[in-house]
């Protein structure tokens, strides 16, 4: 199905998902320029290294629109670089994920990409078959620890291409293996701590030869890397952070927005980039009206939706109940849709949008304790975000939200304000 | 299938507040036809039994499938993957039981099969205890960051529901326009 506005409330339903990213076919079709410097900035950070290694942190709220820029980044990066994506979550849980498991989903996925035949066969000069072989032997001896299932390889007149076909299964084979099999891992885990050096060596090795041979920067992003909770994260990040940056390429992981306010979060400064995803600020800290990130989020609307099908007062009450993030933005579009539609009307009305804030404030009352409310109040009113770690959960429930426009400061969820005024003895909208 | 088609295959025995969430609900999982995540709350069987029955109806000719959380059987995403070819080509609706009686572990990687989930093309629908409803928000806040909705079929809630007319009041919604 083509891309393109819906032009009826069914379709809206559908094209409002609140569960992917943009990508392909709907970043085209969808994506709306929002004005923020995160992506621009990246880029040039990655074209200023001119090819040499550095690591960066991407950070942002759930749903702020990290994968989505990222994704767009790619497509802008796409012919100059060999761009390696990979999602941890897709192997590991992240509530097991370790930073060996980062490193080696990182190496075997660019080892996967590497030996892609359709990169191997379009390129000028092809990858030494030495290195092959030594990446080879370091999958099987080290990570399979002498045990690998050989994946079938045929009988191609180019022995050439033998070898990184063999490798490409084997990259296969690890994934299936290491995230499907908790015995296998663990096997894995133990025999990586004192090897890791190892992968990384023969990734680096390959990352010279792509760049040498076929003139291509290596761009590595790791996703989901921002979902560990924050003891396991801390673990990763602040425990580990050579290992992380031992790869000589471009290297994107995502951060956990709550270890931004860590007091350790200074000390990765010697290691990483950093790099924000701010949420769009609807006001400034002095209240005002932003009127560009009301502009965007018009837009980021208008281009999933034919105008005419909903009514401005409740296009408006739906940007402001977003607190300007992306995610629930198109959760409340879309259920304010479903509001219209199940009631046989045929365009979102002010009374749909608000019966879809009510349901988004229940969402928040399911995720708050009854303590959140006192520490929400209180940043109600000074707006200050601070290293506590009471505030950690808030920001990652995004009960509270950061925003950097003027300076970097914080608010509670436009959505929750009527519950404190009702559940934090003395607090008032108008104090 | 139009509203008023959804309305008419609803059980009249249904709370009002109860029939309203079950429209809204049934035309959410009609409609997303590239799939959703839903959370259904329930505190009472006997009316977790009639809603489910109701959307079974109203969402036919659908498939809907249903899974029961074990110890043996904890995971939907295999559950999802163990469908055959054929269930998992054509949309359906499945509804997941039991979460609730699971470890906190398990109610947590549904934070990192959210994505698994999403490749799903079905709509999904979670029923979950207001207590269990917590309990996931808190530990998997990245799947609920992703669900279409949370439909309260709460026998308290209805009993509210009765009592007062909850809809729309903008006082209780604070000032969310600018004019």
């Amino acid at each position: 199905m083509e891309a393109g506005p819906a032009r009826t409330l069914s379709d809206a339903i559908r094209v409002f998902d609140p569960r992917q990213p943009l990508e392909g076919e709907t970043l085209r079709a969808f994506y709306t320029e929002r004005g923020s410097d995160a992506r621009k900035k990246m880029r040039i950070h990655i074209e200023v290294a001119n090819d040499k290694p550095s690591s960066i942190l991407f950070t942002g709220h759930g749903g702020s629109g990290k994968s989505t820029e990222l994704n767009k980044l790619i497509e802008e990066l796409n012919q100059a670089y060999l761009v390696v994506k990979v999602r941890t979550g897709d192997i590991v849980s992240s509530t097991d994920l370790t930073y060996v498991d980062i490193v080696l989903i990182a190496a075997m996925a660019l080892f996967r990409a590497a030996s892609d035949e359709q990169l191997i066969r379009r390129a000028p000069a092809q990858v030494a078959e030495e290195v092959w072989h030594q990446i080879r032997q370091v999958i099987e001896n080290i990570i399979f620890g002498h045990q690998p299932t050989r994946a079938p390889v045929g009988n191609e007149a180019h022995l050439s291409l033998n070898i990184p076909r063999a490798v490409f299964g084997l990259a296969l084979e690890f994934e299936a293996r290491f995230k499907n099999e908790a015995d296998t891992r663990d096997k894995i885990r133990e025999r990586l701590r004192d090897n890791l050096s190892e992968v990384i060596n023969k990734a680096n090795r390959l990352i010279e030869e792509i760049q040498n041979r076929h003139r291509l920067p290596v761009l590595l992003i790791v996703e989901d890397t921002d979902k560990p909770d924050p003891a396991r994260a801390r673990e990763i990040f602040f425990d580990h952070p050579q290992s992380l940056t031992a790869f000589k390429s471009l290297t994107i992981y995502t951060f956990p927005v709550a270890l931004r306010y860590d007091a350790q979060f200074i000390d990765l400064d010697r290691y990483f980039k950093s790099f924000r995803m701010p949420n769009l600020a609807l006001v400034h800290k002095d209240g005002k009206i932003n009127k560009h990130s009301w502009r965007v989020l018009g837009e980021v609307i208008h281009r999933r939706l034919d105008p005419a099908l909903i009514a401005p007062k409740a296009r408006q009450t739906i940007i402001r109940a977003s607190g300007g993030i992306m995610r629930l933005l198109i959760g409340l579009m879309q259920s304010a849709a479903v509001n219209a539609q199940a009631r046989g009307a045929q365009r979102i009305e002010y009374a749909d949008a608000m019966a879809a804030i009510t349901d988004l404030r229940k969402d928040f009352i399911a995720a708050l304790k009854s303590e959140d409310y006192p520490i929400l109040a209180a940043r109600y009113r000074d707006k200050q975000l601070s290293n506590d770690d009471a505030l950690q959960p808030l920001l990652q429930t995004r009960a509270l939200l950061e925003y950097e426009n003027d300076s970097t400061w914080c608010d509670v969820h436009p959505v929750i304000l009527p519950l404190l005024e009702e559940r934090v003895a003395g607090f008032s909208l108008s104090t | 299938m139009t509203n008023s088609r959804i309305e008419g295959h609803l059980n009249t025995s249904l709370p009002g507040s109860a029939r309203w969430a079950v429209v809204k609900l049934a035309t959410l999982l009609r409609y997303a036809s590239d799939g959703c995540f839903a959370i259904a709350l329930w505190d009472d069987a006997a009316m977790r039994g009639q809603v489910t029955a109701a959307l079974r109806a109203a969402l036919s000719p659908l498939t809907t499938l249903e899974w029961a959380y074990s110890a043996l059987d904890p995971s939907p995403v295999r559950y999802l993957s163990r469908l055959s070819a054929t269930q998992r080509a054509s949309r359906a609706v499945v509804f997941f039981f039991g979460l609730e009686e699971a470890a906190a572990g398990s109610l947590k990687s549904l934070d990192y099969q959210r994505e698994a989930l999403a490749q799903s093309p079905h709509g999904l629908v979670f029923w979950l205890t207001p207590d269990a409803a917590h309990r996931t928000a808190r530990s998997a806040p990245h799947f609920w960051s992703q669900h279409s909705g949370v439909f309260d079929f709460t026998t308290a809630t209805m009993a509210q529901c009765t009592r007062t007319t909850l809809t729309q009041n903008p006082h209780r919604n604070g000032n969310l326009t600018f004019s």
